[in-house]
């Protein structure tokens, strides 16, 4: 009888104490994430301040937003787990774009275009990855000579000419349409996120790119082929610009030799803003996500705020600098 | 005659979150003395250390300098009060010049600029002083260790510093530079300076140490002056239990069979002709001066750097080694010298650390790796090896030295490898775990894995090898069965190669 008792109070307590673990781990997650609890502030404070804000269509209208520079951060969230960096990426998204334009516009099939468009982004990542771990070059430097090289390639190629391809009904497909009422644009960003979550905290290649980042010479020593998971980064952060520029042309129905541009700093203060850390080895997909968000729910809360695009560059350079503050010193309390 | 101390700490406590760390500990230290602090790896030296330079400040008890109670707010205010520490790992900017790092904290200016010809004339003075015989416009970079070291000391002596703490400051110099380091304490001792010395050798703590205080747990566990304690009542207060014998007794029998030969292997400039076998079961020690190529010889044998002549014979089969891929893949396993930099990723979980090297066979379906399966392999190498840490999930850098070195050894059990090449297996472990780590040698050489031990340590390499190999700049200068070697045998082939 006793037993019985013992144990039947222990059980309750045991189911107190999951309660309050349950309860606390809704608080743990937000205080591990002071971005996303900046990101909901931000929410809370625009939709008290416009009418519009919480209206369907401009939520969407944030994750379409969302949705190219999104696709771009991914890639730049692994380049920046290796410690490495990747300044080529807004100029990729142009190259590809505006090749898969062009290609739209002679007659080619979309689907040849395609393909043409996202290889280039994996080409351009194999340059990069050749000269940074062939070459032993610093990635700035290299990805900083590939901001330079696309840019020119895409305005060599367009005649500094915007290319239109509106009437395309692929292309229409993609910027209009929908699945299951939401647009076709936003799930594949949602997919993109999802799988490059997957394999970044489940595979052996996601934790190889986390051990490269943290202690290259130790990874090495362990028989992880560190040359070959830093050119599948590059790789694959081109990859994603390839698929940004499609995304981009798609969305503004033509291809513009100027797409994309600060499209690779905007992305490298998401990631970053997401907590993932500049000198390689920490972050996360997740945190991305918030954090080209939280650029993207700043930039529309202003415009629907009327706020003059003179004062939005301060405006968003504070939040930037106070969000990577947030993240410096909450790490610095952890250490 | 009693002297009043020039330093005295009293009653000191410092928690950590979940730890202990120390629990009223007592600490005091005369004008020119010098006092060997001892105690094993998370016994609380280097945290009541870096209460005395200002890095933490304790829970309670009192700190006297020279009769006067002082606070320690920071590294700069206890650097002003007269204490210096000297880190295990130096703290100098390599790219600057000698005269730039002694006086880094107070470069004379003149108007907005650097006044460069003070600077030099003012560190020419103080290493004149000392005797020595450093060139202050010497880029750090370019200096030996040992040379670096005394950099340090310059500069710890630029404070005016009354006491010098030295971290384990003969771990990484050569015998020499460790005779010119214990010339410069004495003289320090002489100008008055008290010196808190830590290391783990007990040959220096004898020849050099005035006075033991040895912590165990965070608490005073006994001192003496040091003429007057035996080694084994040391290690007694060390360890909490008398330790006859620290190195076991050899288990099984090495097989004649080779399963690694090298032929004439060298790397231009770094070593060359380097010709050995090792046999199934064996430990095979290199024993050696710093710098005399053994590091270097076995990275190449890994397949970390190139050779540029010879052959290396695996089974009886030739193999080209180009990659630590090629290696690791033959059973080779190497653990190396630098833990730190080049054997732990330090902000990976322990049970992270252990599966990096074989994380693949945890892998199943769309390459996921299982994180059970994971933990439980990291679980049995913890309660195997006797790894202390409070779960698999404890970031490795929260772990004391002895510890994160079970754990990279354990990283390389867990691949089960057939040649294992230790570099310095236990260098800055306290006691405790280096018996630990020798009986896991022991035990893996029974089971048949072949050894190659490097070790700067002369009772060491001598207590565990079957066989010793004595390298002197780059090349092999001697071979000794465990029965025919002496020390001195060795020291006489180590210093063979002419001048180090």
């Amino acid at each position: 009888m006793s037993d019985q008792g013992a144990s039947l109070h222990e059980s309750s307590v045991e189911a107190v104490k999951r309660k309050a673990e349950q309860k606390s781990s809704v608080l743990l997650l937000l205080l591990k994430n002071k971005v996303l609890v900046a990101l909901l502030l931000l929410c809370l404070f625009f939709s008290t301040a416009t009418e519009q804000f919480l209206r369907i269509d401009n939520i969407l209208n944030i994750f379409l937003q969302s949705a190219i520079m999104g696709v771009v951060a991914i890639g730049m969230t692994y380049v920046i787990i290796t410690a490495g960096i990747d300044l080529g990426v807004g100029s990729v998204v142009a190259v590809s774009g505006m090749f898969i334009a062009g290609m739209v516009q002679s007659g080619m099939p979309l689907i040849v275009a395609v393909l043409v468009g996202l290889l280039a982004g994996t080409l351009s990542g194999m340059i990069n990855g050749f000269f940074i771990t062939r070459c032993n070059m610093a990635p700035f430097i290299v990805t900083l000579g590939m901001m330079a090289a696309a840019r020119s390639v895409t305005l060599v190629y367009s005649d500094a000419q915007t290319i239109s391809v509106y009437k395309d009904p692929t292309l229409q497909f993609l910027r209009m349409g929908q699945i299951a009422g939401i647009p076709v644009m936003i799930l594949i960003t949602v997919v993109m996120f999802l799988a490059a979550h997957y394999v970044l905290s489940n595979t052996v290649f996601g934790r190889h790119v986390y051990a490269i980042g943290s202690n290259k010479k130790a990874a090495e020593l362990s028989g992880i082929n560190v040359k070959r998971v830093q050119m599948m980064v590059y790789v694959i952060a081109g990859t994603l610009a390839g698929l940004g520029g499609l995304m981009m042309t798609a969305r503004l129905g033509s291809g513009t030799p100027l797409a994309g541009s600060n499209l690779e700093l905007m992305a490298i203060a998401a990631v970053v803003i997401g907590g993932t850390s500049l000198s390689g080895g920490r972050g996360t997909i997740f945190g991305t996500l918030v954090g080209v968000l939280l650029i993207n729910v700043l930039n529309t809360g202003m415009n629907l705020m009327n706020i003059s695009s003179h004062y939005q560059g301060l405006i968003m350079g504070i939040v930037i600098i106070f969000a990577a503050l947030i993240d410096s010193v909450s790490n610095k309390k952890a250490g | 005659m009693e002297k009043a101390a020039l330093l005295k700490m009293t009653g000191i406590s410092k928690t950590f979150p979940g730890v202990k760390a120390l629990d009223n500990v007592d600490f005091s230290i005369n004008e020119g003395e010098v006092v060997g602090l001892l105690g094993e790896n998370g016994a609380g030296k280097s945290t009541l250390m870096k209460i005395l330079s200002g890095i933490y400040t304790p829970d309670s008890g009192d700190i006297w300098l020279e009769g006067k109670k002082i606070v320690l707010r920071g590294t700069k205010h206890s650097q002003r009060a007269g204490i210096s520490i000297i880190h295990q790992e130096l703290n100098l900017l390599p790219h600057l010049t000698v005269a730039e790092n002694i006086y880094i904290h107070s470069l004379p200016r003149k108007g907005f600029s650097l006044d460069k010809k003070r600077l030099f004339l003012d560190a020419e003075r103080l290493l004149g002083e000392l005797g020595f015989e450093i060139n202050p416009k010497a880029i750090v970079d370019d200096l030996t260790v040992g040379t670096q070291q005394m950099v340090e000391i310059a500069k710890a002596l630029s404070f005016q510093s009354k006491v010098i703490i030295m971290d384990e400051p003969t771990s990484a110099i050569t015998e020499q530079e460790t005779a010119k380091l214990f010339e410069i304490i004495r003289s320090l001792k002489e100008k008055g300076i008290a010196i808190i010395y830590i290391s783990h050798r007990m040959e220096e703590i004898y020849e050099i140490c005035d006075r033991v205080v040895v912590l165990r747990d965070g608490c005073n566990a006994g001192g003496g002056l040091s003429k007057e304690l035996k080694p084994d009542q040391i290690v007694g207060m060390l360890v909490g239990r008398e330790l006859t014998q620290i190195f076991p007794k050899r288990q099984g029998r090495v097989s004649q069979e080779v399963v690694l030969e090298i032929k004439n292997l060298g790397r231009k400039g770094v070593f060359e002709n380097i010709s050995f076998q090792l046999h199934k079961g064996e430990i095979l020690g290199f024993s050696g001066l710093m710098g005399s190529g053994r590091t270097e010889l076995m990275e190449s044998i890994f397949g970390v750097e190139p050779i540029s002549s010879g052959e290396i014979w695996i089974d009886g089969k030739q193999k080209k080694v180009r990659s630590t891929r090629d290696t690791i893949s033959q059973g080779f396993a190497l653990v190396p010298e630098d833990r730190r930099q080049h054997g732990m990723i330090g902000n990976f979980s322990v049970t992270h650390n252990i599966t990096l090297a074989t994380l693949k066979r945890f892998a199943g379906r769309f390459r996921k790796v299982s994180a059970r399966r994971e933990r439980e392999a990291a679980d049995r190498h913890i309660s195997e090896l006797r790894i202390k840490s409070p779960h698999g999930g404890t970031v490795i850098t929260n772990l004391s030295g002895g510890n994160q070195q079970k754990v990279i050894i354990a990283k390389w059990l867990e691949s089960k490898p057939r040649i294992l090449i230790l570099d310095e297996p236990t260098r800055g472990i306290d006691i405790g775990a280096k018996s630990e780590i020798y009986q896991i040698i022991q035990q893996l050489a029974a089971q048949g894995t072949s050894i190659i031990m490097i070790s700067s340590e002369l009772p060491e390499v001598i207590g565990m090898s079957d066989r010793i190999l004595v390298m002197a700049d780059g090349r092999i200068t001697g071979e000794f069965t465990r029965e025919e070697v002496t020390p001195e045998k060795i020291m006489l082939c180590a210093t063979k190669g002419g001048e180090v």
